[in-house]
């Protein structure tokens, strides 16, 4: 078995700044790396850049510790105890195997204790040789107070559960206690030094006091109870990584590979539904054991990106005789817009959501939505043999909760541009970043400059970075943005930016983002939406910043607002052609159907579904922002019973919500102008990008684009006047 | 052996496995494919747009089994065979 597998850090990188990649290279001794640029999804859409990290590197493995959990140094001067009292809340979600809860141990010396539960739910406390088990089982989904205590001077171990009385046990000789190990909660050391046995489920209020209490009660003040050695206290900062203990001694910990907060505690009455109004009702973390943020590889090849280089989208491409692995990056201009007008807006959180998607592997059935078999590509197979990459937002945990975060500091096989999804459509089945390539080869084709910009250089430099570019062309589907992202796209426009929205269900979720987790975003998926799962209830805040989390249009700022369409329905097996409008003679929009056929229909091919309107579908309605100006310049409908309306749009289930039953299942195509001169087109379908080859199709787009990147404002007032 | 009705829904998918489909057929379709994930047949790629073969898959945290004995040119194909599999393990008739 040979393999090779990459990620790189960042995911864009300007010229002058430094790209890492790491690797790990499996039965291979060597591998060859160098620098490609994608032009294409399709073969011979690499293109090889001769470069710096031309070379051959020497192979080794480098392997994942998945699991989340909170990690407190020792540091030297944690107390060397000789009695102690452990007390925590305990809300297990995943009973069956051994799991952690908190411990101290150096497992080669055999010093140090443990309390963990065994695979029946019983909490066991442990200390050298010496062992003792609570006689009650802990149920799934209920909160337990658990107590374990030993004594150094009697060698006597208790732990007991909600008050019961205790277990007791004696261990002789005296075990050794003391140890420099990091204190953990939620995994322990393994004999092989690894870090494992990862809780799953929530936990709360942790203690720590330096006498045998076999009893604590639960109610009490941490700061009463005699010997406070710590107390961690998960409701203070929330949106951080650092686990703040409120004893004497301030042993604060740290959160690794983002368990989730933000979580409903035992205090949870259902009174409050945000956390920041009561932190207190917050006060758990929800840990699993395929948690992930960042896989911790050491750098292989360090890239520094030559001055020169043209910004584009990039790959490390890493070969051995048997394996392979092109790992992508973005690479913007070193000043935006000094050499091109225009901007390719990459949406790499929406990648980031669909990170290592394993709905195809074990997800609620993509094969009924599909209406075919599901077909896998080696990104799949390998995800498939290798769950320690982790998971995206639209699985879920193995306890049947949520994945609310998805980092990029980890192998992300999904970002492969020859990776194929089920959700592409027959035949191409290009999806997300494969889709955006397919906007990138025509732009290359169409011989349109262009420079490369994403979520994330948005997110920090939002309305000065797009106001830099006049026009700027989406991908098929930025389908998640971050509160700045959506501001700053909404002041580009106002100020007279033009926006090309060349997809379907974009501008859709909200996620929000975290310096404490940089790399990574989150997402709850609150109240309404197509959900692969859903939110709980009181956890549709983010932790990250304490906004509210859902759809946009649950936020108050429906994709119609913005751009003139949003998200309506879908269906993955095949598009449909659009058919021009009346409202696409009206001469305020004949610059973009010059050339374009009045009676044909527009898009009736395309490698994603066969056309240009389908996969996911936006509409325009005014009752949900469309401007009243806004011309629809193309309408498809017609789409058959594999196309579902969006849940959102669905108040009463009834019988009219598939196919052509409904007139809201339907792809609008929409221009309008703004205030300041500027305008936006949308095309309301992922299929687009597929169909971008398709000359009516091409010459619409670049009608489009090319008037977009000329300078000459678009009349508005006349309009508002006209009507 | 299949029904009449079944016939006629098997004739229908044979000669159209992509749909749409008639509501009869989409039902019965619905049913094969709700299966739990270990052991449900996946079409895998091998060269893309040219030639697959079938997968079973393991279920969470479990790596996909490649069925390579049989393979296949077109999607098409590979529809039809899995329908055959499902009808033999659904309903203990060889309709292959």
């Amino acid at each position: 078995m040979t393999r090779l597998t990459g990620y790189v850090d960042p995911w864009t990188v300007a010229p002058g700044e430094t790209l890492r990649v790491m690797v790990d290279a499996e039965g291979l001794d060597r591998f060859d790396a160098r620098l490609v640029r994608l032009i294409s999804p399709d073969p011979g859409g690499e293109i090889h850049v001769p470069s710096a990290i031309e070379g051959s590197y020497g192979a080794r493995r480098q392997s994942i510790a998945i699991g989340s959990y909170l990690e407190v140094a020792d540091g030297g001067r944690f107390p060397r105890l000789t009695a102690f009292t452990i007390a925590i809340w305990v809300f297990p979600t995943l009973l069956g195997r051994e799991q952690a809860l908190v411990a101290k141990l150096d497992p080669t010396g055999g010093r140090g204790f443990a309390l963990w539960l065994d695979p029946e739910g019983r909490p066991r406390l442990a200390v050298g040789s010496g062992a003792v088990s609570a006689l009650q089982k802990l149920a799934e989904r209920r909160w337990s107070h658990v107590v374990a205590s030993f004594d150094g001077e009697t060698g006597k171990l208790t732990v007991a559960v909600d008050g019961n009385p205790p277990s007791t046990t004696t261990a002789a000789p005296l075990p050794p206690l003391a140890c420099a190990a990091a204190l953990l909660i939620a995994a322990m050391p393994q004999a092989d030094g690894r870090i494992g046995r990862n809780f799953e489920g929530r936990l709360e209020g942790p203690l720590l006091l330096a006498a045998a209490t076999p009893s604590v009660d639960p109610e009490a003040s941490p700061q009463a109870l005699p010997g406070l050695v710590a107390a961690w206290e998960f409701s203070r900062e929330i949106g951080g990584d650092t686990i703040v203990d409120v004893g004497p001694l301030g042993f604060h910990g740290r959160a690794v590979n983002l368990p989730t907060r933000a979580v409903r505690g035992r205090r949870w009455r259902g009174e409050e539904m945000r956390w920041s109004s009561r932190p207190d009702e917050y006060a758990a973390i929800h840990f699993h054991g395929d948690d992930l943020y960042d896989a911790n590889w050491s750098p292989d090849l360090i890239f520094t990106v030559p001055e020169g280089l043209p910004s584009g989208v990039y790959a490390a491409a890493l070969s051995a005789p048997v394996a392979e692995d092109f790992v992508p990056f973005f690479v913007p201009a070193r000043r935006p817009a000094a050499n091109a007008k225009l901007a390719l807006w990459l949406p790499t959180f929406s990648y980031l959501a669909y990170a290592n998607d394993h709905c195809p592997l074990y997800g609620s059935n993509p094969e009924v939505l599909a209406n075919r078999l599901i077909e896998l590509h080696p990104g799949d197979l390998a995800l498939a043999a290798h769950p320690e990459f982790g998971l995206s937002l639209y699985d879920t945990h193995e306890d049947g909760s949520g994945v609310v975060f998805s980092s990029r500091r980890r192998p992300v096989l999904t970002l492969r541009h020859r990776q194929r999804a089920w959700n592409g459509g027959l035949p191409g089945g290009h999806w997300n970043f494969a889709a955006d390539l397919q906007i990138v080869a025509w732009l290359e084709a169409a011989g349109i400059d262009y420079e490369i910009i994403t979520d994330e250089m948005i997110e920090l430099s939002g309305a000065e970075l797009l106001g830099a570019y006049r026009a700027v062309v989406t991908g098929s589907h930025p389908e998640y943005l971050t509160l700045p992202i959506h501001d700053a796209v909404a002041r580009y426009l106002k100020r007279g930016g033009r926006l090309a929205y060349l997809g379907g269900n974009g501008f859709y979720w909200r996620v929000a983002t975290s310096a404490a987790w940089p790399g990574a975003i989150e997402l709850r998926r609150a109240e309404d939406g197509n959900r692969s799962w859903a939110a709980e209830p009181g956890e549709y805040y983010h932790a990250f910043d304490g906004t509210y989390g859902g759809l946009w249009r649950r936020n108050g700022r429906p994709p119609q607002a913005l751009v003139g369409t949003g998200y309506t329905a879908q269906g993955f097996i095949r598009a449909r052609a659009f058919r021009r409008t009346a409202e696409s003679f009206d001469p305020r929009v004949a610059f973009a159907f010059s050339g374009v056929p009045a009676d044909e229909p527009l898009g009736t091919c395309g490698a994603n579904g066969g056309g240009a309107a389908g996969i996911e579908i936006d509409r325009a309605d005014p009752l949900l922002g469309t401007p009243r100006h806004a011309l629809v310049v193309a309408t498809a409908d017609g789409f058959d019973d594999s196309y579902f309306l969006a849940n959102e749009e669905i108040l009463v289930n009834r019988p009219t919500v598939t196919g052509d039953l409904t007139p809201l299942i339907r792809a609008d195509m929409v221009f309008f102008e703004t205030p300041a001169g500027g305008a936006v087109f949308s095309v309301g379908s992922i299929a687009w990008a597929g169909a971008l080859g398709d000359p009516t199709v091409g010459r619409l787009t670049e009608n489009v684009v090319r008037r977009f990147l000329d300078a000459a404002p678009f009349p508005f007032l006349s309009i508002e006047e006209d009507r | 052996l299949p029904t009449p009705e079944q016939r006629t829904l098997i004739e229908e998918f044979w000669r159209n496995p992509f749909g749409p489909h008639p509501a009869a057929l989409q039902r019965l379709l619905n049913a094969l494919r709700s299966a739990p994930a270990p052991g449900k047949y996946v079409l895998v790629c091998r060269e893309p747009g040219r030639e697959w073969i079938l997968g079973r898959l393991g279920g969470r945290g479990q790596p996909v089994e490649l069925l390579t004995e049989q393979r296949f040119t077109n999607r098409a194909e590979a529809e039809r065979a899995v329908f055959v599999r499902r009808w033999r393990e659904r309903f203990g008739e060889d309709i292959g």
